[in-house]
């Protein structure tokens, strides 16, 4: 709910920015300041409830409160109490690791697979009973496999990664339109030349869906990753202060991940905004 | 309206030299369909539909030729065929006296639906052939140019499709398809989609193109008066499996005034005779 609602300002603040343009007379854009402050208000109102809740209705081991876990927050950040840096670049670089190999894997076999229909035909089945299988369930295995470290946990997110970029990239090909690549062929366009105009271009709008959706897929595998077997993250973080009860950390390390995805998010946004300008306007 | 105005200049500039008599096609032959057959699919499930029965007509150089009947009867798969998007099941056609195998390429295909790429703007959609082809970049300037001009999208160059109304994304995609200067012209329904308002204005606009550059050109059409307002000849289609019904002459002398010719008698003549032989093969079709 709030990573939608913080993700929406963000790009709201974008779009915002973009300055020059002029409005687009659907009036889409820019909400009046009086949403946007209705907005402020109803996040301030949860943070209130939450304070008022903390150690009155709900005990403090379940819900710490937002002035511990702003306490907490700032300890980790400022590194009175060490080690959240550190969890925040290991967490970090499996994260864009696995994300990167992902996209790279499920494109390149979504384009293959795209264009060869022998092999669509023989593997797709398999493919698609891979994808039934939670990939959560598969977790455990690839710790196995890939041992405690980097490697697990970028297995596992490149997993989930591969299988939406995969079905994005293919179903970009198989529904390319055949009316514009016919217009250039009968202009006598190389195979490179519609390529470059037609095809690249026309999945560039799955594939960016895809990216998009991955973000928090990636954040999913990283941090279960991180729970069943780690010793640095901030998903180990969030696992060990669990374990002791310590809530604060807990909301903290949440709060940590939060600002991560949004990150994540923005960089896909603005990449988004330059590939598809011409969708805009 | 401001385009048209262009387009008298740009005529007056290139003076009419070439003097081609009315309805007197050309002696050499541009396009020849000589006992076509096509069938579509036959996959194991789905028996195979023939499409187009024992069809032979020829263009003449230079000759306009509208193409009638009724919708489904194969009228926009000939183009495919001539363009050679699609082969014949049986049967050849031939462009300039060479039988099509593969892609023809001195072919400009305007398809029913403008088809313009959305990504690109008006000037880099127009720009488009000219790079496939390879057109050094001074040149591609000045034909862009020039090509924007005639169809009157001057203020609208950097424009994206979406951003044009469908007669805009129409005399883009027409444009781009001219810009080239192909020698023969295969138009889908190019105006089917417009008001009628506009599409007269398309039609004028087509005409003095057509008279200005000199090409041989397939216009497939379901409307019998924008048949008889452009074409020397009217090959008939029947309903599916399409076969050549009748080619009839159009006795209209040109240069002809679209926006009046409906006026003339013998226009009135031509259309009664079409259209009972086009209704009859509508009723019989039992479809729209």
């Amino acid at each position: 709910m709030t990573t939608d609602a913080a993700t929406g300002a963000s790009a709201r603040v974008l779009s915002g920015s973009a300055g020059g343009e002029a409005p687009s007379p659907s009036g889409r854009k820019g909400l009046g300041w009086g949403t946007q402050v209705l907005r402020l208000v109803s996040f301030a109102l949860i943070l209130g409830l939450w304070q008022l809740a903390a150690g009155r209705w709900l005990p403090d081991y379940m819900i710490s409160s937002p002035s511990q876990v702003a306490m907490r927050l700032w300890d980790l950040v400022s590194g009175s109490t060490p080690g959240l840096w550190k969890d925040i670049q290991v967490t970090a670089e499996e994260l864009l690791v696995g994300y990167v190999l992902g996209v790279v894997s499920g494109v390149a076999v979504g384009l293959l697979l795209g264009y060869w229909r022998v092999g669509a035909a023989i593997f797709n089945p398999l493919i698609t009973a891979i994808n039934g299988i939670p990939k959560i369930a598969l977790a455990p295995l690839f710790l196995i496999w890939f041992g405690i470290g980097l490697d697990s946990k970028v297995a596992i997110a490149s997993m989930t990664v591969f299988f939406v970029m995969f079905y994005n990239s293919y179903m970009g090909v198989v529904t390319m339109p055949q009316e514009l690549v016919n217009v250039l062929r009968v202009m006598g366009a190389s195979r490179w030349m519609i390529i470059r105009k037609v095809t690249l271009p026309q999945i560039s709008v799955p594939l960016l869906a895809g990216m998009k959706a991955s973000v928090p897929f990636a954040m999913i595998g990283v941090i279960v990753g991180e729970f069943i077997a780690a010793q640095q993250g901030v998903g180990y973080l969030i696992d060990t202060a669990t374990q002791n009860f310590d809530s604060a950390t807990v909301f903290a390390g949440i709060v940590v991940l939060m600002i991560m995805m949004m990150i994540g998010m923005l960089l896909i946004a603005l990449i988004e905004r330059r590939v598809l300008r011409w969708q805009r306007d | 309206m401001q385009w048209r105005a262009s387009l008298e200049q740009a005529s007056d500039v290139e003076a009419d030299a070439t003097g081609r008599p009315a309805g007197q096609p050309a002696s050499d032959l541009s396009l020849r369909f000589e006992d076509v057959d096509l069938w579509f699919g036959g996959s194991k499930r789905r028996p195979a539909v023939q499409a187009l029965s024992g069809v032979s007509f020829d263009v003449a150089d230079r000759e306009f030729c509208a193409i009638v009947g009724p919708s489904g009867c194969g009228k926009s798969t000939l183009l495919n065929l001539a363009s050679g998007l699609r082969p014949a099941t049986k049967g050849t056609v031939y462009v300039n006296g060479t039988p099509v195998r593969g892609l023809v390429p001195d072919i400009g295909y305007v398809t029913q639906d403008s088809n313009l790429l959305p990504w690109l703007t008006v000037e880099d959609n127009i720009r488009l052939p000219l790079q496939i082809r390879g057109v050094p970049a001074d040149q591609q300037d000045a034909l862009v140019e020039r090509w924007i001009d005639l169809v009157g999208l001057d203020g609208f160059r950097r424009s994206h499709p979406r951003q044009l109304s469908g007669g805009m994304q129409k005399r883009c995609s027409i444009a781009r398809t001219l810009v080239y200067d192909p020698p023969i012209l295969l138009m889908d329904e190019p105006f089917g989609a417009l008001d009628a308002m506009t599409k007269a204005i398309m039609q004028d606009a087509l005409l003095r193109l057509w008279d200005e550059h000199q090409k041989t050109a397939l216009f497939v059409t379901h409307d019998l008066s924008e048949a008889l307002t452009l074409a020397d000849k009217i090959v008939v289609i029947t309903r599916r499996p399409g076969r050549v019904r009748t080619v009839v002459p159009v006795d209209i002398p040109r240069p002809r005034d679209v926006f009046h010719a409906s006026e003339l008698r013998e226009f009135a003549a031509q259309h009664r005779v079409l259209w009972d032989m086009f209704a009859a093969e509508i009723s019989a079709g039992g479809s729209k």
